[in-house]
């Protein structure tokens, strides 16, 4: 009964911080710093497994099993919340550099993760013909609250935090392309390994693969 | 009682995402392997023989409107349309047993998840035949429409599509060496997974596919491009085509790169209103009752018209009309 009363109680701040941070609510920082850091955890870790079922089409195209499929998505979820994390270094690294604020690390890490809660909706992606839409509009729904959230941790203007939320974005792109390349490979093995596959096709590399006689039986194997 | 009937819906609209969220998932599915343990193409060779071949000047493949439940549960007046076009191009093979709405060809009561609520349903027909509860099943297939037209799913779900359509084709005595033409007519909803499909039947059949697109509600997809020529057909009356075209940015008429304006101005898709119809129901495409000023049904009507737009197309195969041309 007590572990049920708790797991409610987590549930219920759950509840709280998402909705605060959707909402773009000013005390939705507060709010979170004011729990364990379980709970962002969890936010971002729902929206990260929410967002790869939105974008699972690549996992079927590539003929993944059942088990290896849902393997690649709690992967690819953890490597998102990982991705995340790393951006919001990047974004406090940029602060202290480009603004010069000393604003605690867990705190930004706080808002970044605060930003995944719309990807808690990112499965609609997988809509049909309105899934696109509906990723882009996720995407700037989150830009905005990592956004509100990093000027009310940084204390700092509008512009200022959309300089340090964009120079992080560059510093992790830069570093992935440059510095961190053992990383990127390192990430791209695990999702490889993941799925089974030594490279994952796209759709019309999967159907290129039959279309020189696509009803030849035996031609359609996305595993080659 | 607000509160009731906000739960309501909040209910009707979160059923209507989960059917739309599966909506790509038997298409997927299938080419995943899922649903069964082999190559999602297994047997479907062009040079299978399923039946003997059949001597014709050329194979039609009808592709029902949004409201069958399956290539067998066609509703009456689309029968009776086939039935009647086929009277009237006896030289022609008409298939009418592909059900575009799978990419399996099973028909929403056969062996699929689900089938038992859809044959309850069909059970109710009899007692409650004005029953909304059937428009369920337009619904469903409206979202495969969208999967055929989403770039993410449209590709596999049209090669299903077109194994299916290839398949129909042998079962009625059709042979892929014989190069006998081919013309897809594809009804409301259909017209769009007909046009899909040309992308992927075109490169297992060597002449080009023509395409009817009566009261067609088609995407600006790449298999138009694969399509020998597209006659889009729709009436007066009927807002279905252009409201449901608005929904797809390729169709908008500024969009002058798309693929669809592209190929209306070489003359490769020739637009035509064929009279006063409705999309559905009294005045439609299929009514035999209702007729033209000159005593024509509107059933005999629009036979006619199509049966002269595949004559057209058969006397020109690879050409289309004069660029821009809109016949109205």
């Amino acid at each position: 009964v007590a572990a049920l009363a708790e797991l409610g109680a987590f549930l219920a701040a759950v509840w709280d911080v998402t909705v605060a941070a959707l909402l773009l609510r000013p005390d939705a920082v507060a709010l979170a710093a004011a729990q364990s850091r379980a709970v962002i955890l969890a936010i971002a870790s729902a929206g990260g497994v929410s967002l790869m079922l939105g974008q699972s089409a690549v996992l079927f195209v590539n003929r993944l099993s059942p088990r290896r499929f849902a393997l690649s998505v709690a992967v690819n979820a953890a490597i998102f919340v990982v991705g995340r994390a790393i951006w919001a270094v990047a974004i406090w690294v940029s602060a202290r550099v480009v603004v010069d604020a000393d604003a605690p690390i867990a705190a930004v890490v706080r808002s970044v993760g605060l930003g995944c809660a719309p990807f808690l909706f990112g499965i609609l992606i997988f809509l049909p013909y309105a899934g696109p839409l509906i990723a882009r509009v996720l995407s700037v729904w989150s830009l905005l609250i990592v956004l509100s959230a990093v000027r009310s941790v940084l204390d700092a203007g509008f512009l200022q935090a959309l300089i340090c939320v964009g120079l992080g974005w560059l510093l992790v792109l830069i570093a992935g392309n440059m510095v961190a390349r053992s990383v990127v490979r390192m990430r791209d093995w695990i999702q490889l390994r993941a799925a089974g596959r030594t490279r994952l096709l796209t759709i019309e590399e999967a159907l290129t693969s039959i279309t020189e006689d696509p009803y030849r039986s035996g031609a359609a194997d996305g595993r080659r | 009682m607000i509160d009731l009937l906000l739960m309501l819906l909040v209910a009707v609209v979160a059923l209507l995402v989960v059917g739309a969220l599966l909506a790509p998932v038997e298409a997927l599915g299938w080419w995943a392997g899922w649903f069964d343990d082999g190559d999602p193409l297994k047997g479907t060779s062009a040079t299978s023989r399923v039946a003997a071949p059949i001597r014709a000047a050329r194979f039609v493949v009808f592709l029902c409107g949004i409201s069958a439940e399956g290539a067998d549960q066609l509703p009456e007046e689309e029968t009776g349309w086939v039935t009647h076009l086929q009277s009237r191009m006896p030289e022609t093979v008409v298939v009418a047993d592909v059900f575009p709405y799978s990419v399996t060809n099973t028909a929403l009561t056969g062996d699929r998840p689900f089938a038992g609520f859809w044959r309850w349903m069909e059970a109710q027909r009899q007692a409650h035949p004005r029953s909304p509860l059937f428009k369920l099943a337009s619904l469903r297939n409206t979202f495969e429409v969208l999967v055929s037209a989403d770039s993410r799913y449209g590709p596999v779900y049209s090669l299903g599509v077109a194994k299916e359509i290839l398949r129909g084709l042998m079962r009625h005595g059709y042979r892929v060496e014989d190069g006998v033409p081919v013309t897809l007519i594809g009804s409301s909803g259909g017209g769009q997974i007909a046009v899909g499909a040309a992308r992927y039947l075109a490169r297992a059949i060597r002449p080009p596919i023509h395409i009817v697109s009566l009261a067609g509600v088609v995407a600006d997809d790449p298999g138009i491009d694969a399509a020998g020529h597209i006659d889009h057909l729709y009436g007066s009356k009927d807002t279905t085509p252009t409201r449901y075209a608005a929904l797809f940015p390729g169709r908008w008429p500024f969009i002058a790169w798309s693929r669809w304006n592209r190929a209306v101005a070489r003359g490769a898709i020739r637009v035509q209103v064929i009279g006063p119809m409705v999309h559905a129901g009294p005045g439609s495409y299929f009514d035999p009752e209702r007729t033209l000023p000159n005593g024509v049904s509107y059933l005999d009507h629009t036979v006619e018209v199509v049966r002269a737009a595949i004559e057209a197309a058969a006397a020109s195969p690879t050409s289309g009309r004069a660029a821009g041309e809109v016949t109205r």
